[in-house]
């Protein structure tokens, strides 16, 4: 993974010494609440219904087990021995107190790590496949122009006030699993007719209370001008989009009003200028950002263990987590591992110290040193011999991190909803408890297949519910949670939102509702259709009958 | 209220801003970008405002005829100036003083600094000192800009 040269680490630990000097000026008045604000929020830091939350920044998702170690220990110090992982791969500290985050950066620092640019309208976290690197159908590893995106945005003196909040998500593979065409930009590296590497742009996608599908704006960036282009876009935003109504000032908005054609446009006309200028991004030093991201060195001889295979003979418990939450490898010989942060009972996403340490210590002895986030809040030991996984089984479920249900409707995403959030209108957490015991099951939810629920507190859809298969999101009716619920909605390649099923239905009627979506699927179902498959296929007539009869 | 320059200096120097509609008195003053590009044959001011929703590039006029261009932040949080400053810099050839104006403090100016910003008419509650320090925040930065022309990414390639 990528290393910190003396430059990077100088900016972190400036930052560091940046925001002590903030904090101290607020705490002794002579910062304003309102100046105040953005600043926090730059380094990650909002003030909660409770308490302050910390957001730190998991650059595409890849921790080293030093560092997840040190995340272990921020919580067990700082924190109430827990942290929360969220859709955007990063980690949320929900308890820390105000004056101790300047020596909760610190500690990052120690380790490469930062909080910088975590919220605020800025250049946030670049998010990636949680499978780079490692899967079969990806053209080269994303991670490399990541890290070079994440330096450009780090600080970018021209973009830190920006209208709105402004996302990059970059994929490598047909199968799309970063979600990339609801993001600000999503940049899909492809291969043209000639051969050359590149990507194809899309701007505009986002999620919140005007969900879009992101359009395409260059179907070709060679990718020596990834950063140029960046610029262009940027530039054409911070000048361009609205300021007036927060609610209109993400990029989508300005794409839909300019129309995608003349923003292109806009867009290439600044390029001109940009390109082939100094962001320009020769092969030797891309190679050099790859050189970070080479491949561990597996062992040439591994092959799949007659002992594994026995174990999953005789254990169906075993057998049962390596169907579900174990994942196809392109070496032979090995696997990826995911680890499920969805126990029944337990807040999706979130990971005690002791947990965590747990999985840095797997991550050390089977997985070359390194985990990944994924972005429906898992972790994933991304090279494990096919001969550990019984080890590496037992150690999880020791943790109740081995509950087989990866991609499985229990495989909820959530996002903290009315117990941590002050812009929720209702609970999420709460919800997911009484899905889970309605759907408490596994052999039912095997029988369900994949089937994606994403649940929201709120419009702000940080749960990406518009993308749920079936989502679910948090409204206010005269002080009362109710639940919209919606159908058919995709993050992958053939992304896609949800269609509203009808009026909301009360938060004792969610789960409820959900059985009855579910029961309809399991009657209409032909062949081996997810419920994806078959809401396309039949519409939404069926299931509004059920539910609303 | 206090204009500090990028070199730490005070800025000592009396220019009005002068309303559209009123004469335009004998020594330097500050009118509106408008009133500039209306007032064809008159003798350029010494500085004009800029409001921030103007496309500088559109802007078809003798920029280094002038001694300041005044660059506004109604609210800190609108940041379109720091693309008006980059855009003066780096593209129109502008080389006399880009003067930050409005909502301007400590944060924001070592960010303004880069974008090619040098003086900074602060907010009446900034503390100078802070200010000072602030302009010099990070020893170093990715991207290049105004005031330093090889950042990280380009030096690493250099
Ligand atoms: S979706 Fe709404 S309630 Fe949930 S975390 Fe985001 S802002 Fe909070």
């Amino acid at each position: 993974m990528y290393q910190y040269d003396q430059y990077d680490q100088t900016i972190v630990d400036e930052r560091v010494a940046q925001f002590r000097d903030q904090t101290r000026r607020y705490l002794a008045g002579e910062l304003g609440e309102d100046e105040f604000r953005p600043l926090r929020l730059q380094n990650g830091l909002y003030i909660q219904r409770f308490a302050p939350m910390l957001r730190v920044a998991v650059p595409y998702g890849l921790l080293s087990a030093e560092q997840l170690r040190k995340l272990a220990h921020i919580a067990d110090t700082y924190d109430k021995g827990y942290g929360h992982f969220t859709t955007r791969q990063n980690i949320q500290y929900n308890w820390p107190k105000l004056e101790t985050v300047p020596d909760i950066l610190e500690e990052l620092s120690s380790v490469q790590m930062h909080a910088i640019q975590t919220s605020g309208n800025c250049i946030r976290n670049t998010t990636s496949d949680h499978l780079a690197g490692v899967a079969a159908d990806e053209l080269e590893d994303p991670r490399p122009y990541c890290e070079i995106i994440r330096q450009w945005s780090t600080l970018h003196p021209e973009f830190a006030y920006l209208p709105r909040k402004f996302k990059i998500a970059v994929s490598a593979a047909p199968q799309d699993r970063a979600a990339t065409r609801v993001h600000d930009i999503g940049l899909h590296l492809i291969e043209n007719d000639a051969g050359e590497r590149g990507f194809k742009v899309f701007v505009g996608g986002g999620l919140g209370r005007t969900p879009v599908i992101g359009p395409v704006i260059r179907e070709f960036l060679p990718k020596q001008h990834l950063l140029s282009y960046l610029d262009a876009i940027l530039r054409v935003y911070n000048q361009l989009g609205r300021r007036d109504n927060k609610y209109k000032a993400r990029i989508k908005i300005l794409v839909r009003e300019t129309g995608v054609e003349r923003f292109a446009e806009l867009v290439e006309a600044e390029w001109d200028h940009l390109r082939d200028g100094e962001l320009t991004l020769p092969d030797s030093e891309l190679r050099r950002f790859e050189a970070y991201f080479e491949p561990p060195a597996y062992n040439a001889s591994a092959s799949d263990s007659a002992d594994t295979e026995r174990r999953a003979a005789n254990d169906p418990k075993f057998a049962a987590w390596m169907t579900h939450n174990v994942a196809d490898h392109k070496v032979a010989g090995y696997r990826a591992v995911f680890v499920s942060l969805k126990a029944p009972g337990e807040a999706p996403g979130d990971a005690t110290g002791e947990q965590m340490r747990c999985v840095a210590d797997l991550a050390d002895a089977h997985s070359f040193g390194e985990l990944r986030v994924t972005h429906d809040q898992n972790l994933l030991l991304a090279d494990v011999p096919h001969a550990d996984l019984p080890t590496v089984f037992d150690a999880l479920a020791a943790q109740q991190l081995a509950t087989p249900n990866i991609g499985s409707i229990s495989d909820m995403i959530c996002c903290p909803g009315l117990d941590f959030c002050s812009l929720a209108n209702a609970g999420s957490i709460g919800v997911a408890n009484e899905l889970n015991a309605v759907f408490d099951d596994l052999d039912e939810q095997y029988n369900l297949g994949e089937l994606k629920l994403k649940m929201s507190g709120c419009m702000n859809g940080c749960g990406h519910h518009s993308v749920g298969h079936i989502g679910i999101l948090g409204v206010d009716k005269k002080g009362e949670e109710w639940y919209q619920l919606t159908l058919g909605g995709a993050s992958t390649q053939d992304a896609a939102l949800g269609d509203r099923l009808g009026a909301s239905v009360s938060r004792a009627d969610v789960a409820g509702t959900v059985r009855k979506l579910v029961d309809v699927y399991v009657r209409e179902r032909e062949g081996d259709e997810r419920f994806l498959d078959t809401y396309r296929r039949i519409g939404m007539q069926p299931f509004r009958d059920e539910v609303y009869a | 209220m206090s204009i500090l320059r990028a070199d730490g200096s005070l800025l000592e120097r009396d220019c009005p801003l002068i309303d559209d509609e009123a004469p335009r008195p004998d020594g330097p003053h500050a009118i509106s970008l408008a009133r500039w590009q209306a007032e064809t044959g008159a003798p350029a001011p010494h500085a004009i405002t800029v409001s921030n929703d103007v496309d500088v590039q559109a802007v078809d006029m003798p920029w280094n005829d002038l001694a300041e261009i005044w660059l506004d932040f109604p609210s800190f949080v609108e940041g379109q100036a720091y693309s008006q400053a980059r855009l003066l810099r780096s593209r129109l050839g502008y080389d006399g003083m880009l003067l930050a104006r409005g909502d301007v403090m400590l944060d924001q100016l070592y960010y303004m600094r880069r974008c090619g910003m040098d003086a900074f008419a602060l907010r009446s509650d900034q503390s100078l000192d802070a200010c000072r320090a602030a302009l010099s925040q990070f020893s170093d930065a990715y991207v290049s800009a105004a005031n330093q022309r090889d950042g990280i990414l380009a030096r690493r390639i250099a």
